[in-house]
């Protein structure tokens, strides 16, 4: 087992606070030098897993390792974690200079190799003329930079992004994500990044772990979780999506199954091995087409348009379905005006159409 | 009646009020600071018909008022010492939060507060006498203690539950054992708040009167309490000039801190 | 570890602990036992030989501890009251004004006055409502003596106000900070007059820090002492007072400490009432 590839592990990893459990029997593996992102609602146990492996909780049971080393019971001074927090927590009463050196003073590095190493730090976050300045005096984002070289001056083991984005406009946070990226990958910096948002888990991390009341649902890259999602939370949670529920089996062929939905739809989907699924498609895989448009691969779904919203670049039409409502995202063009009441044909094809196992319906 | 002739009369009713409740806080301390400087000998009504600062040079000449000036800022700067560290000391131990009995213990440290003076002078006149401690030093030093301590007992408690824990636990992330978390980031920004606490207990101590009262002897007195017998003896403006310098000392003493501690920010968010 | 750790803690406790116990339960302790001494005259303090009495507290129950005890109750209620009611329109300035600078100025000037302590502003107010202050033309004209003991008492009133009032403008501060300054502007879109928003809304909302302010004053007026003795002209006496005069002028110390164990008691008391009725209050409102 190559024990230097893994950073943090965590081997069947349970926390109850009282009756409560934040996490049931978790097990992660976050190697070297990869982005992690862990992704979930308010409530999901991501903080918890991010406070047990900072050392701020103990596990209830189950192993938890940093570089090899286990690390349950030892208190967070004893561990090799950095954290971005996501108030930055920088000390009011020091200078940016004192912040970053402040990790290593407390394990007794000498004053000029901590000079050498703070000033490292400050060239690496490009804040090199604000070593004498007070938090109070910086912007937001300077904050953050500090706060990271900080975190980052002692060459932790792995650095945990608690929420980084998610409090910052749009615009901010797009410049921010790339400075943050900048930086963490040019120390090759492992890290772990928990948010709730999942613009932020997609656009930040090579690898999203997807959790839900305690559990990890699914893992994969960020495409992966998108287009190929396990279940029903995640395919919600990662973006839009519309549902036939409740399909059948009628047709086993060679190439391609066709499944048949309770109001009769015909759903051709190339084979794979369900008998009963959900079928999910993305509103943006969705053409609107005119009524006689189509093709033998095809579903042809008619209904009415209920509303149709200009979103910017999108319009998001929203259309009466015999299969339910269907929310399609259309590119936005001069020439075209979708009213409310006006008829609407939608054409899927057969390789945008996710099976995902039916959940305990009825 | 109209709302709006409600608003108009409610807002005349307010101003009114403010501005009388800010000339009755004002006026006195501004009569006794043209009094002090009255040329007469006498106490006559006002105003003064010329101008002196006879009264300032009584204060720095007479004997009884330097030795009681003397000491109460001796006493005042020892109270003030013993009291912050014994304080502080206190804190260190009742920082974990998870401690059994932290709001009984908090509220026995207060407790004198609620005391009348009087009672603390008497029960420790007796109580020090049973002992055999009878020099007046000592006796008013002990006094002082224990009604100046848990000015900065609140103060200190207050300000260091204030600030957020998540510098702690930065602190900790960063290599920072519990204490060194402590000392090193909980303590310093605690730190406007304990000085203001020391201040009060320095001006508590500087000001009392019921206690020291009954602890002073014919070698030592305080201040206030050669103030006071003089009060009641006779009418000497010497006690206006006392009463100028002090306003003087202290507002001076307040402009200080709050440019170097942002004193006014420690009571804008309520005491 | 944890045991090292315990033994530093109890360390460092000991300072705080021998004061505390040395100096404050002790002597209570001390002052109550003596009040429990018969007083004999002549001697200074109570006798030793003898046995305990009640006699003490017996003898309080008639004469100048319930004339005491009433003009106390009565001034402290009615400084405190004006005290609370005064304090309001202050208060609502500091937290609300536009102006940054007036708020500092305000509350520097409300912890300068805090600062100066009692004996210099009793001071202040002698020589202000005295016969030398400038309100002495308008009394001469109202026909009233500067012995009027009416008149003595209302200075003494006045006293303690002075104390009270900046006291309980930085109570409020903080209370009528946190309440949203929409909720009144809100009440005013819904037709509420100014005052009828205060009344309803903001006044409500900051019953508990009305009630600590009123509890503060109150019991700062209980054991006021230097402010009656300086103003009160010795005709004017408050508890406090009277124990010190049992102690100076006729060294019965079983009485006086039988009146400082009453009036102890009374503070509580008030103490105890006053907080629960603000706990009361601010868990009804916590329903919100």
């Amino acid at each position: 087992m190559q024990e230097t590839a893994v950073a943090v592990e965590l081997v069947g990893v349970t926390k109850k606070f009282g009756s409560v459990v934040a996490t049931n029997d978790v097990s992660i593996g976050i190697k070297k030098g990869e982005t992690t992102a862990l992704l979930g609602p308010s409530g999901c146990g991501k903080t918890t897993i991010l406070r047990m492996i900072a050392g701020f909780e103990q596990p209830t049971s189950g192993s938890l390792r940093i570089a090899g080393q286990e690390v349950g019971g030892s208190r967070p001074y004893e561990r090799s974690v950095g954290i971005l927090f996501q108030q930055y927590a920088l000390f009011p009463h020091m200078t940016v200079w004192d912040n970053i050196g402040y990790g290593l003073r407390r394990r007794g590095w000498k004053r000029p190799e901590i000079a050498e190493r703070v000033l490292e730090m400050l060239r690496l976050v490009r804040l090199e003329n604000m070593a004498r300045r007070w938090p109070s005096e910086l912007s937001g984002g300077q904050q953050q930079r500090v706060a990271l070289a900080r975190a980052l001056a002692t060459r932790p083991s792995i650095v945990l992004l608690d929420e980084p984005l998610s409090a910052l406009d749009a615009q901010l946070r797009q410049t921010l994500r790339v400075e943050l990226k900048e930086i963490l990958g040019a120390v090759s910096a492992t890290v772990l990044l928990v948010t709730h948002d999942q613009e932020e888990a997609m656009t930040f991390a090579d690898r999203i772990l997807v959790m839900q009341a305690g559990r990890i649902e699914q893992e994969g890259s960020s495409p992966d979780l998108y287009f190929r999602p396990k279940t029903r939370f995640v395919a919600e949670f990662l973006g839009k999506s519309n549902w036939i529920d409740g399909v059948s089996l009628v047709d086993r062929g060679p190439v391609v199954d066709t499944f048949r939905s309770a109001a009769g739809t015909i759903i051709k989907i190339p084979t794979s091995q369900a008998m009963q699924a959900d079928v999910c498609i993305r509103p943006e895989r969705i053409e609107l087409v005119s009524a006689n448009a189509g093709d033998e691969q095809a579903i042809l779904l008619s209904g009415t348009v209920r509303e149709a919203v200009h979103a910017g670049a999108d319009i998001h039409v929203l259309i009466d379905t015999v299969e339910g409502p269907f929310t399609v995202f259309e590119r936005s063009r001069d020439n075209r005006t979708i009213l409310p009441g006006a008829p609407a044909h939608l054409l899927i094809h057969a390789n945008d159409c996710m099976l995902l196992p039916p959940e305990g319906r009825q | 009646m109209s709302k709006r002739f409600q608003d108009s009369v409610w807002r005349v009713l307010t101003t009114s009020t403010v501005v009388l409740s800010i000339v009755f806080l004002i006026a006195p301390l501004a009569v006794v600071t043209l009094l002090s400087f009255d040329s007469r000998t006498f106490l006559g009504p006002l105003p003064p018909p010329s101008l002196s600062i006879r009264w300032y040079i009584r204060f720095f000449s007479d004997e009884m008022i330097l030795r009681g000036l003397r000491t109460s800022l001796l006493l005042a700067t020892a109270v003030t010492f013993v009291a912050t560290v014994a304080c502080v000391a206190v804190a260190v131990t009742m920082m974990r939060t998870r401690f059994a009995g932290k709001k009984a213990i908090s509220a026995f440290l207060l407790s004198p507060l609620v005391v009348p003076p009087v009672v603390l002078g008497l029960g420790i006149l007796l109580y020090l006498s049973a002992l055999g401690i009878v020099d007046g030093f000592t006796r008013l030093l002990c006094g002082h203690l224990i009604i100046a301590i848990p000015y900065v007992v609140r103060a200190s408690l207050i300000s260091l539950s204030g600030v957020n824990p998540i510098y702690a636990e930065a602190a900790m992330s960063l290599g920072a054992t519990e204490r060194a978390a402590f000392w090193t980031v909980t303590l310093p920004l605690a730190r406007s708040g304990i000085v203001a606490g020391a201040i009060l207990s320095f001006a508590v101590s500087m000001d009392d009167v019921a206690v020291s009262m009954f602890l002073t002897d014919a070698q030592t007195v305080t201040l206030p309490v050669v103030l006071v017998s003089a009060m009641r003896a006779n009418f000497d403006l010497t006690i206006a000039a006392a009463s100028v310098l002090f306003m003087g000392i202290i507002a001076i003493l307040m402009v200080v801190l709050d440019r170097t501690v942002g004193i006014t920010n420690v009571f804008k968010n309520g005491s | 570890m944890p045991m090292r750790s315990f033994v530093a803690r109890l360390a460092l406790s000991v300072p705080a602990a021998a004061i505390y116990l040395g100096l404050f339960t002790l002597p209570l302790a001390v002052l109550f036992v003596e009040s429990l001494r018969p007083f004999v005259p002549g001697f200074i303090g109570g006798s030793r030989d003898a046995g305990l009495t009640l006699s003490n507290y017996q003898n309080l129950l008639s004469g100048a501890f319930s004339a005491a005890l009433a003009t106390t109750l009565k001034l402290g209620l009615a400084a405190s009251l004006a005290g609370v009611a005064l304090a309001l329109p202050l208060a609502h300035i500091c937290a609300r004004s536009n102006s940054r600078r007036v708020e500092t100025m305000l509350i520097g000037f409300l912890i300068l006055l805090m600062f100066l302590g009692v004996l210099v502003r009793a001071y202040a107010l002698q020589l202000f409502l005295g016969s030398v202050g400038p309100l002495r033309p308008l009394i001469n004209v109202l026909g009233i003596a500067t012995t009027n003991r009416a008149y003595i008492e209302f200075t003494v009133c006045a006293g303690l106000l002075h104390y009270v009032l900046p006291m309980s403008v930085l109570t409020l501060i903080g209370s009528l900070r946190s309440i949203h300054s929409s909720l009144h502007e809100c009440a005013q879109s819904l037709g509420a007059s100014a005052w009828m928003a205060y009344a309803t809304i903001t006044l409500p909302l900051c019953a508990p820090a009305i009630l600590t302010a009123f509890l503060f004053s109150f019991t700062f007026s209980l054991s006021a002492f230097v402010i009656p003795m300086i103003l009160g002209c010795g005709r004017v006496n408050f508890v406090s007072t009277l124990v010190y005069t049992r102690f100076s002028e006729i060294a019965n110390y079983p009485s006086g400490a039988a009146i400082s164990i009453s009036l102890l008691a009374l503070s509580l008391t008030a103490v105890a009432v006053l907080s629960t009725a603000v706990r009361r209050w601010t868990s009804l409102r916590s329903h919100t």
